[in-house]
């Protein structure tokens, strides 16, 4: 019992010791959207949820992959651990934006909205604008944001008035907002098409057994 | 080429006379520190005399050759620096394995003396034990050196740092055996010795992996050595009950089940094979905790 008692006891010395470590210190953690305000500092800022995958093998321990945008300063990859709930809340968000700050009395928003939300209809970052008889009142970035299309995977797609008024309801509402049809979210036909992000899976689907075997002649 | 290859075996004979005078040099070190092996080193030694004295000495050879095979000759700056450089890194590290087979000896044997047991008595567990000191000593500082690299500094840092460590394992011998040390030397229990011996070269083994990682951020380096330790220790009952389960090894004496066992071994001591056993099991699952504590590399299984 004693000795049973002990080896239980070093345990604990060493998972402790190991905590302390550098590499036993790993990412910050994250619980819910609400601690994002702590971490990420600065305005404007726009947090989209970039990828979301897990590790270990019995103890499963779950990540996020964030973009953060800061304006016109370079952005930025972070990887933070996140609660079980909160990464199985965010699986249909991929490519959404999390949490926005507001130049404007550092103002935050935490509810879902598609990525760039935040400087779509401030005419300091563009207008809207008409582009030939058909497509009218579709937003456009200022020459030097004109980048920021890239930063929010919009690819070809452009928000127009009525996408914004809904997303601006959407939020009056606290309610996510995926787009009019649905163009963004981790299924939606915008983010399918242009969020590339790196397939765990696939990875180890393309494992061979075969091949990995056949090193050993 | 041809006056190349000459000229290179040249002076490959030329290291080979430098490091026996760099072994010359220990030899006076030696009796500088241990004035009691005087008679040992000063004058002609008969191996056949006395084979207690012979282990005993001939232990500490092989420990500093151990230990010399880790340095190397550079000579691109030239034969008399590469021979300066070999020359200051040989002569201390003799001198610290002196120091630290002073230092182990003082810990395990400081109840016994070398006149009395090797002269006198020609006590063989204290011969073995002194030789499985001196060999597992020169074992960890090989790799001391070898961590510290030309870095004198660093190599005075962590030598103390493993004497701690090692002086540690030593006493903690009771608690993984139960056979009673130093009754066991008077004796001359010769199964003591073989337990000790497979004990103190496996905790080498870990104490010498644990020590075997970058220096880059020294100040995590000792903690990093302490967790692969206590690592060790939370690991190596596992594999040494594993390996008792596997051979399904049933040794009565651990037990003393019979009253006959128990007066046998009040009277006689532990028999010889316990002693193997024990030495056996421990160095086994000492080598196999070695494979778990340093040598699993986790890799991209968790990218962050």
């Amino acid at each position: 019992m004693l000795k049973i008692s002990f080896y239980i006891f070093l345990t604990f010395i060493y998972l402790g010791i190991s905590s302390f470590t550098p590499s036993g210190k790993g990412p910050i953690g994250i619980v819910n959207e609400r601690v994002f305000n702590n971490y990420f500092k600065g305005a404007p800022l726009s947090i989209i949820l970039f990828d979301s995958f897990q590790t270990g093998l019995f103890i499963k321990t779950y990540y996020h992959k964030y973009k953060v945008i800061r304006g016109l300063k370079s952005t930025e990859t972070v990887s933070v651990r996140v609660s079980k709930a909160f990464w199985f809340k965010n699986l249909k968000n991929h490519g959404m934006s999390l949490f926005r700050r507001e130049e404007k009395q550092n103002a935050t928003n935490f509810i879902v909205m598609p990525p760039g939300i935040l400087y779509v209809g401030n005419r300091a970052y563009g207008q809207f604008e008409d582009h030939g008889s058909e497509i009218r009142n579709i937003w456009r970035f200022h020459g030097v944001y004109r980048h920021f299309t890239d930063y929010f995977y919009w690819g070809d797609f452009r928000p127009s008035q009525a996408f914004y008024s809904a997303a601006k309801y959407s939020m009056n509402r606290e309610e996510p907002f995926y787009g009019l049809n649905n163009e963004f979210g981790t299924n939606g036909s915008v983010t399918k098409k242009y969020l590339k992000k790196e397939d765990h899976k696939k990875k180890r689907e393309q494992f061979s057994f075969k091949k990995h075997l056949l090193k050993f002649l | 080429m041809f006056n190349e290859l000459i000229d290179k075996l040249i002076i490959r004979v030329i290291f080979a006379l430098f490091l026996c005078l760099i072994v010359v040099i220990y030899k006076y070190a030696h009796v500088f520190l241990y004035p009691s092996t005087k008679k040992q080193l000063l004058v002609r030694f008969y191996p056949s005399k006395n084979a207690t004295d012979t282990l005993h000495l001939f232990s500490r050879i092989i420990g500093i050759g151990l230990i010399l095979s880790e340095f190397s000759f550079y000579m691109s700056d030239g034969l008399f620096v590469a021979l300066l450089d070999f020359f200051i890194q040989g002569t201390s590290v003799s001198f610290l394995f002196l120091l630290s087979i002073y230092i182990i000896e003082s810990i395990v044997l400081y109840n016994f003396e070398y006149s009395d047991e090797i002269l006198k008595r020609k006590n063989y567990p204290y011969a073995i034990i002194s030789a499985a000191g001196a060999i597992g000593v020169a074992f960890v500082l090989k790799t001391i050196v070898h961590t510290a690299g030309n870095s004198m500094t660093l190599l005075l840092f962590i030598w103390p740092f493993a004497i701690v460590i090692m002086g540690f394992t030593c006493k903690a011998y009771s608690f993984y055996s139960d056979l009673p040390f130093n009754r066991l030397v008077i004796q001359q229990n010769m199964a003591l010795s073989f337990s000790y011996l497979g004990y103190f070269w496996g905790w080498c083994l870990i104490v010498a992996q644990a020590l075997n990682h970058s220096t880059a951020n020294i100040q995590w380096y000792s903690i990093q050595a302490i967790l692969k330790i206590i690592l060790a220790i939370i690991i190596s009952p596992i594999l040494r009950k594993g390996v008792k389960l596997i051979f399904k090894i049933y040794d009565s004496e651990e037990k003393s089940e019979t009253e006959s066992v128990k007066k046998e071994r009040t009277l006689y001591g532990p028999q010889l094979g316990h002693g193997v056993y024990e030495g056996a099991l421990f160095l086994t699952s000492f080598y196999l905790t070695s494979i778990i504590t340093g040598q699993i590399d986790f890799g991209s299984f968790y990218p962050v």
